[in-house]
């Protein structure tokens, strides 16, 4: 995994600035604090909890602690899931909305 | 069969081949063949091509989204021939048209009627399509965990024509396709979805959803995923995108050339290399190089 400076010098500081605003944001996002965990999102979707955890060309998705999602990252902010493979997203947070949802719809199983 | 086969638009065509070709799709579906297409659309979706890559797989993303289409569309061809030799190729669905027939409204076309491939998911009944010859079909569905399909049960395909959330509410127009055709390289560096060409264009990454990733965000349900051969109705998508492509590449004498030619360009999407993921390495012409001529893959467009 990247240490957190590179992670921040690879999101730039708008994206940081975008993460950030996301309440419940864990970790402060200082470039000094090179020992502390990569930024990550929390939030609850239709019940689940979520945990996104953010690299430069990455991020991983946990729901309710036990389910795993991978996402592609390339850029500042465009994300890729194969269980979505025709639409990039800017926001990851609605990417994992649209895919809980089609696995309510049962599309897939995550 | 004699002769090339000649794919023709749906909508042209009479009750009774609709019916037979309906018939036929029945028919791979009973006896596990059509699965097998499924299974490998969504294994092509998630094989990194170069390997390790993160933005391109070894169907979509890349230069090989034309290509190995065609050759799944070929394939799926020969198979419905082969249940019924009277079917005298796969029609396309010219979604670029829907904008000027049944006053603008997409969901209004005979596509969707139960005499052709059924209509729009019931949403009393989780958006499942309750009627038209596929009413009864179980989809296949990507398990995440553990990387298995599964059926899914009850029975019936799922669309949300224009209303699915993660979807789009417009079709592509003829607009998109003549934009896509003022591209007249097929692709180039980085061979991604931020490359400028017709490849990129078509299939739909620049600026935002467009062509074919706008038409599979329109069906909605069944069609956003991996799984989207699900739905019978992404051959008749993929045959128009093959149809565009197909007329692109007769835009010059010789045919437009597919990029990158090797040895140039990243590995698995270069001219000579070989499509992973379709159904027999030994029967389906499967160099990329081999998908490009239509004339040698026997069949044309109407």
């Amino acid at each position: 995994m990247p240490n957190r400076r590179s992670v921040l010098l690879g999101m730039g500081g708008a994206a940081v600035a975008a993460i950030v605003g996301v309440a419940g944001v864990k970790g402060r996002q200082t470039v000094a604090d090179a020992a502390a965990p990569d930024p990550s999102i929390t939030f609850t979707y239709k019940g689940h909890t979520i945990v996104v955890t953010l690299n430069s060309s990455m991020a991983m998705v946990n729901i309710d602690g036990r389910k795993q999602v991978h996402i592609d990252r390339s850029g500042l902010q465009r994300f890729h899931s194969h269980l979505l493979p025709f639409q990039d997203y800017t926001d990851p947070r609605r990417m994992i909305r649209d895919i809980i949802d089609i696995e309510a719809a049962r599309l897939v199983i995550l | 069969m004699a002769g090339p086969r000649r794919r023709f638009d749906i909508l042209t065509l009479p009750a009774q081949q609709i019916t037979q070709l309906t018939n036929a799709f029945n028919v791979l579906k009973t006896n596990g063949t059509y699965d097998g297409f499924i299974r490998r659309h969504m294994t092509a979706a998630m094989t990194p091509t170069p390997a390790g890559s993160t933005q391109t797989n070894a169907a979509h993303c890349g230069p090989t989204f034309l290509p190995w289409h065609r050759a799944a569309l070929w394939e799926l061809e020969t198979a419905l021939i082969a249940v019924d030799p009277t079917i005298t190729g796969i029609p396309y669905w010219r979604w670029e048209n829907e904008a000027s027939l049944n006053a603008g409204n997409p969901k209004l076309s005979a596509l969707w009627t139960a005499v052709y491939f059924g209509g729009d998911g019931d949403p009393t009944q989780g958006n499942r399509v309750v009627n038209g010859p596929f009413a009864t079909w179980q989809a296949l569905i990507w398990n995440n965990t553990t990387h298995t399909f599964s059926s899914r049960s009850p029975a019936g395909l799922i669309r949300r024509l224009g209303r699915d959330p993660a979807g789009l509410t417009t079709l592509p127009n003829q607009a998109q396709v003549t934009d896509a055709n003022s591209y007249t390289t097929y692709d180039g560096a980085p061979y991604d979805k931020t490359s400028a060409s017709f490849r990129n264009r078509v299939e739909g990454w620049a600026s935002t959803s467009r062509m074919h990733n706008q038409v599979h965000r329109w069906i909605g349900g069944d069609m956003l995923a991996g799984t989207s051969p699900n739905d019978p109705v992404f051959w008749l998508h993929h045959a128009n995108v093959d149809r565009i492509w197909w007329a692109w590449q007769r835009g010059a004498t010789p045919l437009r050339p597919y990029l990158p030619a090797s040895p140039s360009g990243p590995i698995g999407q270069r001219s000579n290399d070989r499509l992973v993921g379709l159904l027999r390495s030994d029967w389906t012409p499967n160099l990329v190089q081999d998908i490009g001529n239509t004339t040698n893959l026997g069949y044309e467009y109407v």
